[in-house]
């Protein structure tokens, strides 16, 4: 397991990582979750003792640098053009493997698995996004390491390369490996993570499972009756907060059961009712909302 | 160690960049030791034999030859670490290894030896390609007065000591640009500059110390060299000139090593 306490980074006057505890299990995909700016790169740096701050990481109890060969313990992937563009790919991933001592068999293998072999040759420099992704993913998979920590592996990524670094991330986990994802596709993500550890200005927000995520987020009903007044009354008595949408009311954080005794209740025929579980992106969205550090001011640009 | 020292070695070994300066350097002292030299003796001590440096014709063209191989031993050694920072790849780099002093010893050793190679082989055929121009311009060379394996070793300890002074910059000030700026302004216009004020101590600068390991001697009592330390500049001999740029070199490299531990990684 790794757990990272108290975590703390300051840039001068701005607090990056303010006093940051999480764990990552082992056998999970836990995402790591949070708006712009607030904070994920730089606790994956801290945890990775890359950046110098408060608090510590342990690995199965050990800090990474008292283990004598850290690269078997974490696999890494912080930046997907993280290579020397005129490096060969196959030369970018031996030099890494040198460092780790590492065969350099192992270099071809990790190119087969994520699909770069006929690129071995090829200079990273020209390489797509997508493409340096992968090299990327290749790298950090060189030691074969109980754990990955990847920041916004995805991005780039075609649909077919997204489907294929879901599935091994999640064959990855279920071998007895633990892995740490950062990434902003949160759809990708809700197919992807068990856990979620959720951050925002540098602060935790929640760390728990994305099941009690989105049970824990407001879930709405829509219903549709033969007298929407009648039924705007009854959820008035019932203190139920609603809108009108198509043809009927949403009503926010509420159960069928619920809504459909209401409607029972005023003797209303019930044409439609249906259960709208929160997404992760609206449970996030929730979870974050004024911990944003950088906002698109459209309504100033609309009153101009 | 001798993992992160294998990875330092091919990483040198494995840009384009690093054979791209070998073979300007190359081509530099090639032109400079076989055509401005050898075959031109653009100096023109061939073509007046009564010149009382002609003895040293062939020391003073090792030691012209050794600021040029230097600058280039110091341009590869500052773009190795430069380019951890440029592109990211210090984050693999000191992830891969459990203490950020054995990356720096690494860095260090493997440039090291690589300027050692490149310096000697390079001293070697700068030598043979003046005899080369000197071959084909029909010069003939009076007997000369030096120890090769000594000019060899001082223009291996010029190579060296840019080298070093190139990834210390490097480690340091870690933008490529800025790194680059600062090996080719703290030797030329910043001494030149504090040597106006310093006068005659202004041996006592690091390059103009280290330049004093280079001078050749001067000439004196009937065509031979009155000593083999005395040089142009006068004040420092060439130990002494090599021991006080030492200094500065131990200084800035623990200042240096010290930051490389204490520091973000980028």
């Amino acid at each position: 397991m790794i757990k990272a306490q108290n975590l703390s980074k300051r840039y001068r006057k701005k607090t990056a990582v303010d006093n940051l505890s999480f764990q990552i299990e082992t056998g999970k995909v836990t995402g790591f979750l949070g708006p712009n700016g607030a904070g994920k790169s730089t606790t994956m740096r801290l945890m990775l003792e890359l950046d110098r701050g408060n608090g510590t990481t342990t690995y199965d109890g050990k800090k990474l640098h008292e283990y004598p060969r850290p690269s078997k313990v974490v696999g890494i992937l912080l930046e997907a053009k993280a290579f020397h563009p005129t490096r060969t790919a196959r030369s970018h991933l031996r030099v890494l493997a040198a460092a780790g001592d590492i065969p350099y068999s192992r270099v071809d293998e990790v190119l087969e698995i994520v699909g770069l072999s006929a690129e071995a040759k090829g200079k990273p420099g020209k390489f797509s996004l997508g493409m340096s992704q992968r090299l990327g993913i290749a790298a950090a998979l060189l030691d074969e390491p109980k754990y990955l920590i990847l920041d916004e592996p995805a991005n780039g990524l075609d649909p077919e390369g997204i489907a294929w670094l879901r599935d091994f991330i999640r064959n990855y986990a279920k071998a007895g490996n633990g892995v740490m994802v950062s990434s902003h596709l949160l759809s990708e993500m809700s197919q992807m993570a068990d856990n979620v550890v959720v951050i925002g200005k540098g602060k935790l927000i929640t760390d728990t499972s994305i099941d009690k995520l989105l049970a824990g987020s407001s879930s709405s009903v829509f219903v549709r009756v033969n007298d929407l007044a009648d039924l705007q009354k009854v959820l008035d008595k019932a203190g139920l907060k609603y809108e009108k949408t198509g043809g009927g009311l949403t009503v926010s954080s509420a159960k069928t059961d619920e809504v459909g005794k209401l409607a029972q209740s005023a003797k209303l025929t019930v044409l439609e009712l249906t259960q709208h579980t929160a997404s992760l992106e609206q449970a996030f969205l929730e979870l974050t909302e004024g911990t944003e550090e950088f906002q698109a001011k459209l309504e100033t640009k609309a009153k101009r | 160690m001798i993992p992160t020292l294998k990875s330092e070695f091919k990483k040198i070994l494995t840009i384009r960049s690093t054979y791209l300066w070998l073979l300007i350097a190359l081509v530099i002292v090639g032109i400079y030791s076989f055509y401005g030299e050898g075959f031109k003796d653009s100096a023109g001590f061939l073509q007046h034999p009564a010149k009382a440096q002609l003895p040293l014709f062939i020391a003073g063209t090792i030691t012209q030859m050794a600021t040029f191989i230097g600058l280039f031993a110091g341009i590869i050694a500052l773009l190795n670490i430069t380019h951890e920072y440029r592109y990211n790849t210090i984050t693999y780099t000191l992830t891969a290894s459990n203490r950020r002093s054995k990356v720096l010893a690494a860095k260090i050793l493997s440039i090291f030896g690589f300027t050692l190679v490149y310096s000697i082989l390079t001293a070697l055929i700068g030598i043979g390609l003046i005899f080369a121009g000197l071959a084909f311009s029909h010069h003939v060379l009076p007997p000369q007065s030096l120890n090769y394996i000594t000019y060899v070793g001082k223009v291996a300890f010029f190579a060296e000591a840019y080298a070093l002074v190139g990834l210390m910059l490097g480690v340091l000030i870690r933008n490529m640009a800025g790194s680059f700026a600062a090996l080719f302004l703290i030797p030329g216009p910043i001494e030149a500059l504090l040597s106006l004020l310093l006068r005659t101590d202004s041996v006592y600068l690091p390059f103009m110390a280290l330049s004093q390991v280079i001078q050749t001697p001067v000439i004196s009592n009937g065509g031979h060299p009155a000593h083999p330390d005395n040089n142009n500049l006068g004040s420092l001999t060439a130990p002494k000139g090599a021991a006080v740029f030492l200094v500065y070199l131990v200084i800035g490299w623990a200042v240096a090593w010290y930051l490389f531990s204490r520091r973000d990684a980028a």
